[in-house]
Parts: C-alpha cells; structure tokens; sequence
C-alpha cells in the first residue's frame, strides 16, 4: 500500500459529502414550521430567509418586552454560591446603571436561531458485500480534529452489513457531545424531554428552563428540537400561559412560530387584556409580513387601532377567541388587574421558598403557635426573660395601627387617596 | 539515561493501538509510538495520541472510534509511519483506506460460523420434531408412557 | 468501600420492592390515620427500618407530625453528631449507618436513616432541596449535612436523576448564538458573549476611581542623597 491510493481514496471520499451538505441545504420542499392542518398554503416558503429580514427581527424585538426583575434576571439556582451585592447610589446614577441593565438584558434575549431541520436521510458512500457480518455491532467513527467545528465534523458509520453511509443529525450530535462535553449536556437526551416528565414540569410552569435547556442540549436545526418546541409551543397556546415565555430568549421564535401557522389571535387577546395596542398592531403586522396577502394589507400611515379594527373585521371567524381584546377596543376595560396580582404572587413565591428555612421569630410571636414550641405552646406557657416589655408595646401598637408602622401606614394611605382622587 | 536523538523526529515512527483500560474493561488508544530501536514497550514513549476505539460496545449497540484524521495524515503521509493491522483494519472500515484483507477474513469467517448455527439449529429443530412425532406415533396407541 | 458498595446494592433493591409495593397498594392512608411517628415499639423490635413507599413520604412530609418534628427547619439542623470539640476537626462521616442485614448500626444514625420514613427520591425534591447550599442546586458539605457516606452517595445520585427529570431546575448555561454561522446572509458581527452568572453591578457601574491622599511623612527625602552624601549629614563618632 503506497501513499499514492491513500492520497486517492481520499479525495474521493471528502467531496462527495461536501456534495451531500451542500445539496440538504437546498433542495427542500415544505417547512417543518409550518403545520399543514392550520392553513392550506402549499408555496413554498423560505423561513429561515424570513426569520432573518430586518422587519420581522425588528417587529419581533419590539414584541418581547424586558422585564428586568421577574424574568431575564430573576434567581436561578447556580452551580457556585455568590454574594449579594449592595450599592448606595444617587437617583440620577440607579437610573443610569438601570439603563446599563437593561442593555445587558437585551443580549440576554437574544433569540434562538430558527432553523429547518437537517434532513434524517444519510447518504450511502460504499457498499461492500463482502464485508457482510464483519462484526455484530455498528462502527461509528468520528473525526476529532483540531478545526473541525461540531457542524462540520464527519461522522461516518460502517454498517454491520458493510456498507459506509454518513450519519444521521442523532448520530452526529451523540456523538460531538460524547466527545466534547460541557456542563449539564449529558450524552442521551435526560428524560425532562420526553412526555410524562415534560408535562410535570409544564404544569409546574416550567417552560423557560425546559427551553433553555434544550437549546443548550440540541444544535438549533436538530430535527428533535424542533419537533419539541414545537410541542412546547403548542402546549402554551393551547393553555393560554403566554406570561411564562415572555420577556425570555424563546418569545421571538415563538410568536414566529405562531404568525407562520396563522394562529395568533389567543396572543392577540392575552396582549388585548393588558390594553397594549401597540403590541396588538405589532403582532399583526408580523404577520402580515410573514404571510404577505395582496387582498389585505396594511397602509404606511395607518394607527394602530385602526390595523387592530381591521384585522378584527377580516377575521371574523376569531370574534369569539378574542373577547378580552374587543372588550378593550369597544370599552376601554383591561382585565389586566387580576392576572398581574397572581402573576407577582406567583414570582413571590417563588422567591420565598428559598427563604422560608429562617424562622422569624420575634417578640410578638414568640407565644404564639409560630413561635419554637408551635403547637405545644397552648399547654406549656412562654416565658421570656429578656425585654419583656417590647412585646407588649408591640402588641399596642399593632391594636392601635392596624398593621405595619405608623410610616408605613400612613403612605399607604395616602397612595389610597392618591387613586381614589383619579 | 541521556539521549542522542529526539524520538519525535527520529528514524520510522510506528501507529498503533494502547491498551489502557482496567480490568474487564478493554479500551484502546491510538497512539503513535517511536521508532522501534527507541522502543515502544512504555506509555511514557508515546509520541502522539490521534485517537480512541471502544471495542464494547455501547448502549445502542455501536463500537465508538474516534480518530483525529488530520494528524493520521501527517504521520502516514509526511513521515512515513508504519501502521499496525488492526489500526489498518479500522481505517479501512472507516473510508480513509481500502478495506484491510484481514477484515474480508474475519468477515467470511463469521459468516461461516452464523451458516454453521444456523444448520445446527435446523438440525435440531428436525429432530426433536422427529422426536415428538415418534413419541405421538407410539405414545398413542399406549397412553402410559415408560416412565 | 465494599460494604458501602453492597449495602447501596441492597438499597437499590430495596427501592425497587419499594416500587414494587406502589403498583399494589395505591390509596394511601392520611398521616394521622397511618400514625406517623409514633413509636410502635412491636414495629421496632427487630431494630429494622420500615420500609415506606414514596407517596408516604411525601405525605408524611406534609403531615403535622413532621412539622412538629422538624419545625420547619432542614432536618439536619436538629442533628448534631456525638463528637466533642469544633465541628472542623471531627472524625471522618460514617460508611454507613444501617448494615447489610437491615440494622442499625450506630446509636446515632445520621438525619436520614433515623427517620423511618425518609429516604433520598428525585420524585420528593422538597427533601433533597434542604440539602442544597443556599441558592445553588450544589449539595453541602458532607460533614455539615452529618450524613453517612451511604446517604450522602445517594443524595447526589437522586440530585443528578432529579434535574434531569426536571423536579428540581437550574440555572442554564446561556448559549450565545453567532447568527453567521447559521444564516448565511446574515453579516452582522455578533455582540459580546454573555453568561449568567457574568453580570456584576460592579462591572455594569464600576466605581470611580478616588485617590486617599495618604500621610507620607518622608516625602521630599531623597534617600539615595542621604548614603551618598552620608558623611556630611552623619554625625562623626569620636
């Protein structure tokens, strides 16, 4: 065996499934993204060419909103303790490092690539008869070479048939994250995204970590990622949580998912119940941007309620999914009072079960059922030796305030006032 | 010991496997080891790791190999290395060379074995239904069978 | 080693007769009706630990016999091992606290074997939260949980198996996008990688830079001045 054949062999081999990319890249026939059930387009349409347009990115970074506390920065559980950080700062420096803050969100909510899936077809390189039963089990071979990024790195695999054929998107990826491992990517998919588990976590309105996780686990154009934001996507719209995607990295591809399958109008109604038309108008503009239709456009200088009113008036058959929105419109009523108190108690609580382990135990309670004999206080009576007095003065002044202290209280009331005069 | 020359870059280097597993547990480097006069019998002689080969094989049954091709070149092309039979083999199954004669072998070999099986197991098939058919022939007409 | 390799062996079979059990008996009794935590003694004589299904420990987790047990502390804050001295310099944890047989071994058995009905599970992650260190989904230290290796081995393994089942969440990695190398007509330079855990309010509004004066009494002395002329500021020694 000389060099000479080895030199051949390989050239051979290496434009062939350069060949085999170039052409999965190209030759495609329908979208992925689009469900066929939901409407009767058949043209073909190019969404990674529209994801990427300068109006679509634009519409979409306006319709996700950044809500700093309660989700692009909210707690997570790390991987190492950290320290809480303090800073006495003037008015005019809080709003300046607020405004930093918020730049730095906006980098945070960069969106998750949309992607068609790469094709499952492999491509058969060599077949050899001859080489039948060789062995009872697969050979997968990888590339690891230094500058191979883990798009391009070849994966081939010897059948125990004998025949050579590239490997599929499962293959590829198992195999790049086998070889080159980072934190929380564990080889096989964990079992959060397969259905029992995926369900527990949604129910426990979950969304964001299950979304984060798989677009760290899967290459965004892993035909098994799609298919499962997909069905987290679904999952959402059907239940109507909207609040538990937006202001996060998934809300882009999202509502894109969303106008692609011309299936906006519960979005439409959950941005109608918090009274934001400007976001309504936005929404439908996407779509229409998506799905451009000669019949029905929209004019340069048309107000936003004007474009909500019309696509009210070209789809009527969505009359009776967006009752908060037409309430809105024709009212003026926002329903918005009671979905944002569950929504921060919601966050609340969240918060306070790290916390709830400290006992608060103060003077005014040590007696009670929530002091450290709980229960047992009604049989054996507390005696405390030290400040016995600042209990009592507790108790006065809590008979005589109502609750909190007397500063407290009184801007309180007057925030009441405040409202009852507008 | 003090040495005269730089295995790196001396004589015929030579690429092969490295048994490095424990025990019960086989697992394989590829390694490129020095010039046979410089000897190759410790693992501190290693010149070069370009790769991996599982021979158990794993959940979904597939025997992983990884190879880092791009160096394979250097040592094949570039200097001349000489390349054991079993590294031969697997490149062979792996396109980079034409399949190794060895695996066409073991390939015929096997499937020798699995026909021999599977004879037997048709052999035996026909006998016990011979069997079953003698006992019915004679265990019909007298319902106690001996014993 | 060995022991604790085998007495995890026996508990891995012991969870699995536990799931076993589950599939029969479905309906589980209310904690008052079941009597939890009372001490049966007849229950107890053989020096065993009852073995309870996960559906009871949960409810007995809710139960008011636990709450005034524990009072709504970790349980391992109730615990203290029997060493004399600073809690730095005790003795190595224990292997294990309940032996191949099934019996105690020690008096003292650590916060999880002692109680009947605890056990490390990733479908309760209410117990193995209290084990976490403050707002990281890391356990704690060995020796501050004073738990046995046993438990503490079992602990990370239900930990691992509960994230990934996803009763338990985490922080993500941020996975920063180059959009070139996805779209090919995107041209756009990507911006400044994040990650989660990079954003300090120290960078995002660093300090100004003060200058505190500070006293410097020698100041204008020139000290190479001082050797070199030496002889003329030194006082001659007679």
């Amino acid at each position: 065996m000389n060099t000479v054949t080895i030199q051949t062999s390989m050239l051979k081999l290496k434009p062939k499934i350069s060949a085999f990319t170039r052409l999965s890249t190209e030759v495609r026939q329908s979208s992925q993204w689009v469900k066929a059930s939901g409407s009767s387009t058949t043209d073909d349409v190019n969404i990674e060419k529209l994801f990427v347009e300068k109006n679509v990115q634009k519409l979409l970074t306006d319709l996700t909103d950044i809500d700093l506390e309660h989700k692009v920065f909210r707690p997570r559980r790390t991987s190492i303790q950290q320290r809480s950080h303090f800073a006495l700062m003037t008015d005019e420096r809080l709003e300046k490092t607020r405004e930093r803050m918020r730049e730095e969100a906006r980098r945070f909510l960069q969106f998750v690539p949309v992607k068609e899936p790469r094709q499952e077809t492999v491509q058969t390189l060599a077949k050899d008869a001859e080489l039948k039963d060789f062995d009872t089990s697969k050979f997968v071979f990888t590339d690891i070479t230094f500058d191979a990024t883990d798009q391009d790195r070849t994966v081939v695999v010897r059948e125990p048939d004998g025949t050579l054929r590239t490997a599929n998107p499962e293959e590829h990826d198992r195999m790049n994250r086998t070889y080159y491992q980072k934190p929380n990517r564990p080889v096989n998919p964990p079992p959060l995204f397969s259905d029992p588990y995926l369900q527990q976590a949604l129910d426990k309105n979950e969304h964001e970590f299950v979304l984060d996780w798989s677009c760290w686990f899967y290459e965004p154009d892993d035909p098994a990622f799609v298919r499962l934001s997909q069905l987290i996507f679904d999952r959402i719209n059907e239940t109507n949580k909207f609040h538990v995607i937006t202001s996060t990295r998934h809300f882009g591809s999202f509502v894109f998912y969303l106008a692609l399958n011309d299936n906006i109008p519960k979005l439409l109604n959950y941005f109608g119940s918090f009274g934001r038309l400007s976001d309504c108008a936005n929404l439908i503009r996407l779509q229409k941007a998506v799905k451009p239709d000669w019949r029905v456009t929209i004019a340069q200088g048309d107000s936003e309620e004007k474009i909500v009113k019309d696509f009210i008036k070209q789809n009527a058959r969505f009359r009776d999914q967006i009752g908060d929105l037409l309430n809105f419109i024709n009212n003026g009523k926002v329903k918005q009072d009671q979905d944002l108190e569950k929504q921060t108690f919601g966050v609340r609580e969240r918060v306070g079960r790290m916390d709830r382990r400290k006992a608060r135990i103060t003077s005014a309670n040590v007696r009670g059922v929530e002091g450290p004999l709980a229960e047992l206080s009604e049989e054996y009576p507390v005696k405390v030796v030290k400040s016995e007095g600042s209990g009592e003065r507790d108790a006065v002044e809590k008979k005589d305030e109502g609750r909190g202290k007397g500063r407290w209280r009184s801007r309180d009331q007057n925030s009441k006032e405040d409202k009852k005069k507008d | 010991m003090r040495k005269l020359v730089i295995p790196k870059y001396y004589g015929r280097p030579s690429i092969g496997l490295a048994l490095l597993g424990c025990t019960n547990r086989p697992f394989y480097h590829v390694c490129v080891f020095p010039d046979r006069a410089l000897g190759r019998r410790y693992e501190g002689n290693i010149l070069e790791q370009v790769g991996t080969f599982d021979p158990l094989p794993n959940q979904k049954n597939e025997k992983l190999v990884a190879l880092n091709f791009g160096r394979l070149k250097y040592w094949i092309g570039e200097r001349n290395a000489h390349i054991s039979v079993p590294v031969l083999e697997l490149l062979g199954l792996s396109g980079l060379f034409p399949i190794h004669p060895k695996s066409f072998i073991r390939a015929k070999d096997n499937r020798a074995l699995i026909a021999d099986q599977q004879l037997k197991t048709v052999a035996e098939a026909a006998e016990a239904e011979k069997i079953t058919q003698e006992q019915d022939s004679s265990g019909a007409p007298s319902t106690s069978h001996p014993q | 080693m060995l022991a604790t390799g085998g007495s995890i062996a026996r508990r891995l079979i012991h969870s699995s007769c536990r799931l076993a059990c589950e599939g029969k008996t479905k309906e589980v009794p209310s904690p008052e009706e079941a009597g939890y935590a009372y001490n049966h003694v007849e229950r107890k004589k053989g020096m065993y630990k009852p073995q309870h299904s996960i559906a009871e420990q949960i409810s007995y987790m809710k139960s008011r016999a636990y709450a005034e047990a524990y009072k709504g502390l970790p349980i391992y804050r109730w615990y203290k091992r029997n060493i004399k001295g600073q809690s730095k310099l005790q003795p190595p944890p224990r292997l294990f606290c309940i032996d191949k047989h099934g019996r105690f071994n020690l008096n003292h058995a650590c916060p999880v074997c002692r109680d009947e009905y605890l056990y490390f599970d990733y479908r309760n992650p209410s117990l193995i939260e209290q084990f976490l260190a403050d707002g990281t989904d890391q356990p704690i230290d060995i020796l501050k949980s004073g738990l046995c290796r046993e438990q503490y081995t079992l602990l990370r393994a239900q930990l691992l198996k509960a994230r990934e089942h996803g009763t338990i969440t985490f922080g993500v990695e941020f996975r920063n996008f180059d959009y070139r190398q996805w779209y090919k007509s995107w041209t756009e330079e990507p911006g400044k990688p994040v990650e989660r855990a990079g954003v300090r309010l120290q960078d995002i509004h660093p300090d100004p830079l003060v200058h505190f004066p500070t006293f410097k009494n020698d100041k204008n002395n020139d000290w190479d001045q001082w050797w070199i002329r030496h002889d003329k500021f030194a006082k001659k020694a007679k």
